[in-house]
């Protein structure tokens, strides 16, 4: 099998790697696009959105879809697509709290487990499994009722279901450059291990991140919506998508606006990240082959 | 090989002392919480310490995990606080509801997942590709509440074609329980009005469950179909002139569904843990349904009840997965 | 048309004016420019070239096995009279294994690890001799017998990764006998197997050529092998012919340079320790930029302007034997200094024409 090489030089070629991959697929760009677009509408929300999403008009309330309400009004009268452009912010925010944390934590002690190897992978890797049998939504439920339900500690629930798999996959990808050469010319070279490590081993790692950093934004923002949707995560009036679709469920079937936008926002936004994901993927496996 | 299997095995009480760790760990941190929700706003302190005591939850942690674990290997997952009911019978009931609904998502997804993905596979690049790939993300995109509630939209209020919930009319009695599961009892004692209707009131959760791994398992099929289609016993097959379906079907399949085999692993994970939203948004009474609303209630026992017995399963269900992986593949050695 | 102008009854193969092409993002890779060659029955042609030359892919197009990024652009593959690049894919399938087979270089992964080998033999004799299962089985078992396979029953139920690298290239070509192939395309048969047994699968593969069972186009890197097998070689540089010829004149006589240089390059016993060993300077040239006039020109010892202007014309020698080189033919260079190893020049012991 073929060397792993290092991954720090040759940047004009990686350039023409990227175009061609991009060309190639077409769908990984318009994941880009997707989340780029809903990124901004995030950041410029005070100035897209129609009305504020707090304002409460009674009057109103409860409108099916029209010139003046896109998207309609809920249960108070609140604007729904104010609602759901807020939404927006909320759920970048949830997901990129969540990975960055559970990225940060797992990469640390997978490279660390995986460098190292011995009792302290052992024990690592027994904690993972332990995690990771049960089921990754029932331990967030369960973490996030412990702690009173709210916005701030659904993200340290979800945090804590993710980091393992986080750790699984940078172990692996750590034990299979462990023994590059690269490395062990860094040691020949007298590179202590925590430099190793942090300069030469993580930054090779950093495709694999990369793929599951985006394609875990795609899963935090589902199961923060799923768990705002059981009354577990994000508290009204917050306008969390998934607290929406819950708040519109008990007017089903008549008053299908309030499911459906919220519903296809989370969709939209998953699908941005996960075509994201799939795109550096296959841009990392056209560089190997 | 046998040394493998034993120590495989073996991991498992282990993986199972952690998780309950784990489990305990969580739910004693925030003392108190379902007795409140039992005894109601206005108890006195004299009655919740009395309750505390009543469940020992005035002992000191260490004593009360070391209770509980004993506890478990007894069977004894403690009581429902709200409903007073040992947790162990109430699982009892929930239990064969769900392992039917999984049950019946797997057989969906590997019955419309893998032809998808040879399919894609096959017609690479082409429009079945696209389509492929555009419905294995779409597929895991979407919420399944919402998708619950689209299906619900369409199938139950649109068409009238399907129940709003529940797992069997209450017109029709149930079928005599053998394993519990509804759909087996029913075609066992050829009970065909119960079947029918078990079968109208199941189909919509299952298929919920169903459509985000069809889209990971037809995906995984794909990507293992085109893989193999690249090894040189292919190009065999192909200079000996056999036909493109005894090259796709039975040279590459059997050799790119290992993946697939080992994802069903992660897949029955996936199932029986998010099992919890479908089952409440259909209101079918199973281990999910239990849970979440034991959680909503605050009540400890029964969620992590559930959530050991699930991992339990989990965790039996991915040895015997990577046993099937031997079987199939025998150049697999430990 | 090959120069050997009409189709005699004797010939197998004709190849003329072949060209294959490969779509990269580096750009237009030309693997095969222009190849002709032929086979005749009874007899092993060889094709040499370095790793890269495109003689594999002269192969894999014998069959219409090119499949995109790859492209056969150009020229005609005759077959016993029929242009199987005129043909229909399902006309091509009937010929693929019926009457050209193949066998490939690293026989651990050119049968399907899932399946017992007798499965896969099975499978490719029903598809060409006999739809009957029984029948298939015993036709199977009785190649295995003549690849010298000890216990065929037993074999047929083992899996590929139970047998040995000499067993399975022998299963290969079992499966090619079984189907009674007319021509065997071995790419690197012996390649990937250790030294000794090479020497047997050789010896079995003339053994059949020898009773009229099939002719062979042997295609290696290896020159010794090339050598001891071939009656006839062609000298394959950057994706064309460069030479081509009966063994006797190519390996006696060898006309183009860069022949001379894979000869030159063959360690003998009696060198000694402290002879260096002769290896080709420079490097293959990039297929898709490819030099103007002569390939060879940039590594060439004898170039001259005239080699990196034009390319050079095919010309004949003798005896069926073919060289493009400026320093042959009607318009031939000559060179006065011979910067190279040889203290001969080149065209010695031909007649300039």
């Amino acid at each position: 099998m073929m060397q792993p090489t290092s991954v720090r030089r040759r940047r004009g070629e990686r350039t023409r790697y990227a175009v061609y991959a991009v060309r190639h697929s077409p769908l990984s760009l318009i994941g880009f696009l997707i989340v780029l677009t809903l990124a901004f509408v995030a950041i410029l929300a005070p100035w897209i959105a129609p009305y504020d999403p707090y304002k409460l008009s009674i009057g109103d309330r409860l409108q099916p879809p029209s010139w003046q309400h896109l998207a309609g009004t809920d249960i108070v009268g609140r604007d729904l697509l104010s609602r759901v452009i807020y939404g927006t912010r909320i759920s970048f925010l949830v997901g990129i709290a969540v990975v960055t944390v559970s990225i940060s934590v797992g990469v640390v002690l997978a490279a660390m487990a995986g460098f190292y190897g011995g009792a302290l992978d052992m024990v690592l890797m027994r904690i993972t499994d332990a995690f990771l049998a049960i089921p990754g939504f029932a331990l967030a439920m369960v973490a996030a009722a412990v702690f009173k339900p709210s916005l701030f500690n659904m993200i340290w629930a979800i945090t804590l279901v993710s980091w393992p798999w986080n750790a699984r996959i940078i172990r692996a990808e750590v034990l299979r450059l462990r023994n590059a050469d690269f490395v062990l010319v860094q040691k020949a070279l007298g590179a202590g291990s925590m430099r190793m490590i942090f300069l030469h081993i993580i930054p090779n790692c950093m495709g694999p991140i990369l793929v599951q950093a985006s394609l875990q934004l795609g899963l935090t923002i589902l199961a923060s919506a799923g768990l705002s949707f059981l009354g577990l995560g994000v508290q009204p009036p917050l306008p969390d998508w998934g607290l929406m679709v819950a708040e519109g469920r008990t007017y089903l079937p008549g008053r299908w606006w309030l499911v459906t936008f919220p519903g296809l926002a989370i969709f939209l936004l998953v699908t941005g990240f996960l075509l994201a994901g799939d795109g550096i993927r296959d841009l990392l496996e056209r560089e190997v082959s | 090989m046998l040394r493998y299997v034993l120590l495989r095995v073996a991991s498992i009480p282990l993986v199972m002392f952690l998780v309950v760790a784990i489990m305990f760990s969580l739910t004693h941190i925030v003392p108190g919480g379902a007795i409140q929700v039992a005894l109601g706003p206005h108890a006195t302190i004299e009655r919740i310490e009395a309750m505390k005591a009543k469940y020992g939850l005035d002992k000191p942690l260490p004593v009360q995990f070391f209770t509980y674990v004993r506890n478990i290997l007894r069977g004894d997952f403690g009581d429902s606080i709200v409903r007073q009911k040992p947790v162990i019978s109430e699982i009892g009931t929930f239990l064969p509801a769900s392992v039917e609904l999984v049950v019946l998502a797997t057989v969906l997804i590997v019955v419309i997942g893998v032809p998808l993905g040879v399919m894609a596979a096959t017609h690479k690049n082409g429009f079945l590709d696209y389509l492929c790939r555009g419905i294995a993300i779409g597929g895991v995109s979407l919420p399944s509440f919402w998708l619950a509630l689209m299906l619900l939209l369409a199938f139950s209020f649109g068409l009238h074609l399907l129940p709003t919930g529940g797992r069997i009319d209450p017109s029709v009695s149930p079928p005599a329980h053998i394993t519990g599961m509804y759909l087996f009892d029913s075609l066992f004692t050829g009970n065909w009005a119960a079947f029918l209707d078990s079968m109208r009131h199941i189909i919509l959760p299952a298929f919920t469950l169903a459509i985000t791994n069809i889209s990971t398992t037809a995906r995984l099929t794909r990507d293992g179909m085109l893989k193999v289609l690249k090894e040189d016993f292919i190009a065999l097959a192909w200079a000996y002139g056999l036909s493109p379906r005894k090259v796709y079907y039975k040279y590459a399949l059997k050799n790119a569904i290992l993946p697939s085999i080992t994802n069903l692993g992660m897949t029955l994970a996936y199932l029986l843990g998010g099992d919890f939203i479908v089952e409440t948004v259909f209101s079918f009474p199973g281990l999910g349904f239990y849970a979440t609303m034991a959680l909503l209630q605050v009540d400890y026992a029964p969620i992590v009840g559930a959530a050991i017995i699930i991992s339990f399963m989990y965790l039996c269900t991915n040895l015997v997965v990577d046993l099937l992986y031997i079987l199939v593949d025998p150049r697999i050695k430990f | 048309m090959s120069p050997m102008t009409m189709a005699s009854p004797d010939e197998l193969l004709n190849v003329a004016a072949l060209a294959v092409e490969f779509r990269t993002y580096g750009g237009l890779v030309k693997a095969v420019e222009g190849v002709d060659f032929d086979v005749r029955r009874q007899e092993i042609v060889g094709l040499i070239g370095e790793t890269g030359c495109g003689k594999t892919v002269t192969g894999y197009s014998l069959l219409r096995l090119i499949r995109p990024p790859g492209r056969i652009t150009r020229g005609q593959i005759v077959f016993q009279g029929r242009d199987l690049l005129a043909m229909k894919e399902s006309e091509v399938r009937a010929i693929r294994g019926r009457e050209i087979a193949m066998i490939f270089q690293r026989p651990m992964s050119s049968l399907n690890p899932v399946f017992a080998v007798g499965t896969q033999l099975v499978d490719v004799i029903r598809q060409h001799k006999t739809r009957d299962k029984r029948r298939a089985r015993e036709i199977a078992i009785r190649s295995l017998d003549e690849v010298a396979l000890p216990e065929p029953q037993s074999i047929m139920l083992k899996r590929p990764f139970m047998l040995s690298g000499g067993m399975q290239q022998r299963v290969m070509i079992a499966m090619a006998l079984a189907c009674e192939a007319s021509l065997l395309v071995a790419d690197e048969p012996t390649t990937a197997l250790d030294v000794s047994i090479q020497l047997q699968i050789l010896k079995l593969v003339r053994r059949f050529v020898e009773n009229g069972r099939m002719a062979v186009l042997l295609i290696s890197h290896d020159m010794s092998v090339i050598g001891s097998m071939c009656d006839r070689i062609n000298v394959m540089y950057a994706g064309g012919i460069v030479e081509s010829g009966p063994k006797e004149g190519i390996i006696d006589q060898p006309a183009h340079p860069y022949t001379k240089a894979l000869l030159e390059a063959i360690p003998e016993m009696s060198q000694g320790r402290t002879q260096r060993l002769r290896a080709i300077d420079g490097t293959v040239p990039s297929l898709i930029h490819l030099p103007q006039g002569c390939r060879f020109a940039p590594r060439c010892s004898w170039a001259s302007e005239k080699c990196t202007r034009a390319f050079p014309p095919r010309v004949l020698l003798g005896q069926d034997h073919y060289v493009s080189c400026h320093l042959y033919g009607k318009e031939a260079v000559v060179q006065v200094q011979a910067v190279g190893r040889s203290s001969e020049s080149p065209g010695a012991g031909y007649p300039s024409a």
